[in-house]
């Protein structure tokens, strides 16, 4: 493991068993966080991005398996950790979860200060005047009143409950924060104001962070690296910048186009992806795109390509992209 | 939060609730004076007086309480009357019973708390526990076997069970007193006081209150079931256990706190009806309560009584219910005064 | 349709609660054939069948009930002939000649597996042609010897010591020994028996003669006159009322709780059908009244359905029928129509308020909006939109209002309230309950199967009901 990243996935394969065989959410993903950095983990729904997350925290539901993989902070594989170890001593304490604040996920009957004082008891033996101190303190860095501490969580509106999700995730003051999805629920203002916090708060602690989206916009600022997911696949790894000015897989090139562009709206009609997500249970032969694919070409749906690195730090999996060379 | 006594909701649920009461005497007015009167051409006084009563001819005693309840006066009046009795309780006296009926219903009303209260809080603990029991071991055989006996008790006849149980337990193998009044009375046949009188009270209500318990839990277990099945796959559990609460705290602390709401709602509800499905338990084993009267008044064709002990339910489920609308806020943070 | 149907019997819960409801629809339907008693509540000769809690036959695979006597009619046969007299037989008669002071015994074997029966009668057809006979009747098990009856002219009775019964010389007697009838003023056997035994004997005396072993049926014919004699016997038989009886036993009556049994599952599921119809009728136009028309009418009709919600259904049930009863409209209408009209208006609470809500929830939706801008009528929307989407929902309350209904109605019956001049499931139990003590034990064969019958039909129509609203109901996202 090298110093340099706080965090190292390799070859991480989750499926879900299913009554048709498994779900193969998660195939082969391997990239690394370096530390003090931001990667952007986008992809479209059903990508296999919520599954990356559960994977790191260990919360996969029942019917999921790791098939194969490893998950590597401070020289440690969190996938084969002692569960109860992993719950005290790196989940939230390491690494913390910024998830969705979405209607509920604070459980509905408890107040946010008794649910935010159990959190820090789970993991420090400290006193409650100390506890109520970190509460404060967390509650002030994402500009919230005092007084909604004693609110339950259904008298919150979607800002306020997105804030204390993200001072919740502060509040041990971890290495590595996994935002995940931190803006879905909320409006377009709400949603800019949120972003900008995210990015001020890990200038000011200097977390490492993984920020899963599907709307690569919100990464344009934010984001030092970016991996790409398809169908539970990683196909383009890069800098930010790399991949905003030359995307290599055609999924980012169509990705990054249907983005809608507010400077040109006039000028260009919104853009889609044609055709479907993959089945992933049964995937079409080859690479996994090839249905969508506009270049799809014969080698496509015989195998699958791989990772391979096609300038420095910028990796794709494309047979076309190979090379730099470009098909348009 | 500071609790503050929410008066706008709380004048307006009672007025509420009076209107309902309003309501029901007006119904029972309907089915003990209109119906009789005008469909069956019948004086409600015959209602009132049993077939002798000090020697009194029947015609004698029939214009005797015509002049006593006015029942000679316009309809109208008669009305008025009634609805003014039913508000301020003067239910007037039983010539059946030589006795006020006041006192009569006082003397039942009790009886049902030894039994029907208890076997309610078991049977809410068996749903609970039960519940919570099949949530946790969702979609596997424990949990199905489970679910199917708690389905089962729906369709169960509890008059069937109590006096399978009975015959059993009671008259075959003689585990317990089949009887309240076998039940206070010492071998020599003495009436019991003091702590032997609570023990054989004891004694005699713990088959009742279990069989009742084994019998009404099922459909809060089903609730708590399904709710608690709905918290466990929740996102608020997964956000739980990724914040590293131990899973002793999130299933016990958090899903079931969740899970319960419904279920101690449904309890609630129960405790309102409780006493109006009391007449099988009573009759069987033998105690004198509401049902036990309600029971014997209709055997009797005694409609004074029946009557006023249905007013008396329906009052009591009408101030049940509405105590209830008071303390679900505080149960379940979600529901507002509104 | 196909694929409806196909998916129903893919569930398991569906089929057997289907086979279930079949066999109830049988039993009832069939019931004409399957029993020939009408209602053995009220018509007496289809009372005493057996003894009064007899088991069921099958019953005797149990040892504790192995030796119980099922019913017993038997022809007696093949007689042991002794005695100084001359005898034969026909075919049909045996004559019997006897010179004065000679006698003839036909001593008929019988022999009895069983423990005692409920009672026993012997009985045959005696012609004694000449001037005086004495016919005895004794029953006889090795050594010990029952002297059941005697008779004799009746002018010779006041001969004997030990008591007596006529016998007209020349005449036909038909001459039946029931032990019901057997006395210490009838019989020389009762007459010395012990004074406590004696006045119980006929109730005792099957207990007292028969266990199981080798009996003989003695009819002894003696000459008790001067001049020669000549006896015909007809038709010699012996008869037991059993304590096994058919396929569910006898109740406190000995009547068969079997045809009990199934007169009351015709009942229940007439109650059973009539309730539904009352109860999806009811909450069916209030449901879609309210829900689709709203305002001031869905205010009132919810009031009205909260009113009924709220008042306690068992005690306004039995007050509601005792007020019927008392001011005698009952004779008019009619028990069995008034307690379904009763129990069926109280029950349709439930469906109203689904209904309602989701009459509600459809006609909010877009494609209703639209199809009410483009100028469909009411009833065609509801037809169109609203009853499809409900389907789910009523089989659903169906599901589980219906065996709320046979609760409640068996209920009634069983406290005595409801139908108690013929056989339903409820007062089936509530007879049971009332007529056993502890003395006769548990009426394991009286008890159980209206219960077990409530509970599986409660439960059949609870399946049935479930999967139709899990097939049926549109919203409903099924699993993989």
């Amino acid at each position: 493991m090298s110093s340099l990243n706080s965090l190292e996935i390799s070859s991480l394969s989750t499926y879900y068993t299913t009554k048709r065989g498994y779900l193969k959410a998660v195939d082969k993903v391997s990239f690394n966080l370096p530390k003090g950095s931001v990667l952007g983990l986008a992809g479209e729904s059903g990508s296999g991005k919520s599954t990356i997350v559960n994977t790191i925290f260990r919360v996969l539901p029942k019917n999921a398996i790791v098939k194969e993989g490893s998950i590597m902070f401070n020289n440690e594989d969190l996938l084969k950790m002692n569960l109860n170890f992993f719950r005290k001593e790196i989940s939230w304490k390491k690494i913390s979860w910024i998830p969705q604040g979405s209607m509920s996920i604070l459980d509905p009957v408890y107040t946010v200060k008794s649910q935010m004082i159990e959190t820090i008891n789970a993991h420090e033996d400290i006193s409650r005047a100390e506890a109520m101190e970190i509460i404060y303190k967390s509650l002030k860095a994402v500009n919230l009143p005092d007084d909604v501490l004693n609110k339950y969580p259904h008298q919150l509106s979607g800002g306020q409950k997105q804030r204390i999700v993200i001072a919740s995730a502060l509040l041990l003051d971890p290495e590595i924060v996994v935002a995940d999805e931190p803006t879905t629920a909320l409006d377009v203002v709400v949603q800019a104001e949120i972003v900008k916090l995210i990015k001020e708060l890990q200038k000011q602690r200097g977390f490492s962070m993984i920020f899963v989206t599907h709307d690569l916009s919100l990464l344009a600022g934010v984001s030092n690296y970016l991996a790409i997911l398809y169908g539970g696949k990683l196909v383009e790894l890069g800098t930010t910048e790399d991949i905003f000015k030359d995307p290599l897989h055609p999924y980012t090139q169509m990705f990054l186009k249907a983005i809608p562009d507010i400077r040109k709206w006039k000028e260009r009609k919104l853009y889609y992806i044609p055709g479907e997500l993959p089945d992933l249970i049964s995937p079409p032969k080859g690479c996994i795109f090839n249905p969508r694919c506009p270049l799809a070409g014969g080698i496509c749906k015989e195998s699958s390509p791989g990772l391979e690195e096609v300038s420095k730090g910028h990796l794709v999996a494309c047979y076309f992209a190979r090379g730099g060379k470009r098909n348009d | 939060m500071r609790f503050s006594v929410p008066w706008r909701y709380l004048v307006k649920r009672i007025i509420e609730r009076i209107i309902l009461l309003i309501v029901i005497i007006n119904f029972l007015f309907l089915i003990i004076y209109i119906i009789p009167i005008y469909v069956a051409h019948l004086n409600p006084a015959e209602f009132y007086v049993p077939l002798s009563y000090k020697g009194l001819s029947r015609s004698t005693e029939v214009e005797a309480i015509d002049r006593e309840f006015g029942l000679n006066q316009p309809i109208f009046v008669q009305y008025i009357d009634y609805v003014k009795n039913m508000l301020t309780f003067h239910f007037g006296y039983s010539l059946i019973y030589d006795e006020p009926v006041s006192k009569i219903i006082l003397q039942a009303l009790p009886v049902d708390l030894i039994i029907l209260v208890p076997s309610l809080i078991l049977s809410t603990v068996f749903a609970i526990g039960l519940g919570l029991f099949s949530a946790v071991r969702f979609g596997r055989l424990s949990d199905s076997i489970n679910t199917f006996f708690a389905i089962l008790t729906y369709f169960i006849p509890g008059f069937w069970v109590l006096i399978i149980f009975l015959q059993i337990f009671g008259f075959q193998l003689g585990l317990f007193p089949t009887n309240i009044a076998q039940a206070l009375i010492s071998p020599s046949g003495a009436p019991l006081h003091g702590w032997a009188y609570i023990a054989g009270l004891i004694k005699f209500s713990i088959a009742p209150i279990i069989i009742l318990a084994l019998l009404a839990y099922g459909v809060r277990m089903a609730l708590t079931r399904s709710y608690g099945v709905e918290s466990m796959g929740s996102s608020y559990v997964t956000y739980l256990r990724a914040k590293g609460i131990p899973e002793r705290s999130v299933v016990y602390k958090h899903v079931m706190r969740n899970a319960i709401i419904p279920a101690i709602t449904r309890t609630g509800i129960d405790f309102a009806f409780v006493i109006a499905g009391s007449v099988f338990v009573e009759d069987i084993f033998g105690f004198y309560g509401m049902g036990e009267l309600l029971y014997r008044s209709a055997l009797t064709f005694n409609v004074q009584i029946l009557g006023d002990a249905f007013y008396i339910l329906s009052l009591y489920v009408i101030v049940v219910l509405l105590v209830l609308d008071f303390i679900y806020p505080l149960i379940d943070p979600r529901v507002k005064y509104e | 349709m196909n694929r409806l149907v196909n998916q129903l019997l893919h569930r398991k819960a569906f089929l057997i609660s289907l086979v279930i409801l079949l066999f109830f629809i049988f039993i009832a339907s069939a019931a004409n054939y399957l029993t020939p008693y009408k209602d053995p509540y009220t018509i007496t000769s289809e009372q005493h069948l057996a003894a009064p809690y007899s088991i069921p036959i099958w019953a005797r695979i149990f040892p504790q009930y192995s030796k119980y006597p099922p019913n017993t009619n038997m022809d007696l046969k093949s007689p042991l002939i002794l005695g100084n007299g001359s005898e034969s037989f026909n075919g049909t008669a045996y004559t019997v000649e006897l010179k004065p002071s000679e006698y003839e015994n036909l001593s008929f074997p019988l022999s009895w597996n069983y423990q005692y029966p409920y009672s026993f009668s012997i009985s045959f057809i005696a012609i004694p042609h000449g001037q005086a006979a004495q016919i005895n009747v004794l029953l006889k098990q090795q050594n010990k010897t029952y002297f059941l009856e005697s008779f004799v002219p009746s002018a010779d009775q006041i001969l004997y010591t030990y008591p007596t019964c006529p016998l007209s010389m020349g005449k036909t007697n038909s001459i039946t020994i029931s032990s019901e009838s057997l006395s210490s003023s009838n019989s020389p056997y009762v007459s010395t028996l012990p004074g406590n035994e004696r006045y119980i004997a006929s109730a005792i005396l099957p207990q007292l003669i028969f266990k199981p072993g080798k009996y003989s049926v003695i009819i002894s014919i003696e000459n008790i006159g001067t001049s020669p004699l000549k006896v015909y016997i007809y038709q010699p038989k012996f008869s037991a009322v059993g304590r096994a009886y058919g396929i569910l036993g006898t109740d406190n009556n000995g009547a068969s709780v079997f045809a009990e049994f199934v007169l009351g599952a015709r009942f229940d599921l007439e109650i059973a059908a009539i309730a539904t119809l009352i109860i999806v009728g009811i909450g069916l136009i209030f449901g879609l009244v309210a829900g689709y028309v709203g305002g001031k009418v869905d205010l009132f009709l919810n009031a009205l359905t909260d009113f009924f919600l709220t008042i306690p259904g068992l005690p306004l049930l039995i007050t509601l029928e005792t007020i019927f009863v008392v001011s005698g409209l009952i004779l008019k209408i009619g028990i069995v129509p008034l307690l379904i009209a009763i129990i069926g208006g109280l029950s349709w609470m439930g469906t109203m308020k689904i209904i309602r809500s989701v009459t509600l929830s459809v006609r909010s939706r877009t494609f209703v909006e639209a199809s009410k801008a483009l100028g469909s009528g009411p009833f065609r929307i509801i037809r169109k939109h609203v009853l499809p989407n409900i389907l789910g929902v009523v089989f659903a309350q169906i599901a589980y209002d219906v065996p709320v209904v046979i609760l409640t109605e068996s209920g009634l019956d069983f406290l005595g309230l409801g139908i108690t001049k013929f056989p339903t499931w409820g007062n089936m139990l509530g007879y049971a309950s009332a007529y056993t003590s502890p003395a006769n034990g548990f009426v394991w064969w009286w008890v159980l199967p209206p219960g077990f019958a409530i509970i599986f039909l409660s439960v059949a129509l609870y399946f049935i009901g479930s999967t139709l609203q899990d097939v049926l109901s549109p919203y409903k996202v099924r699993g993989e």
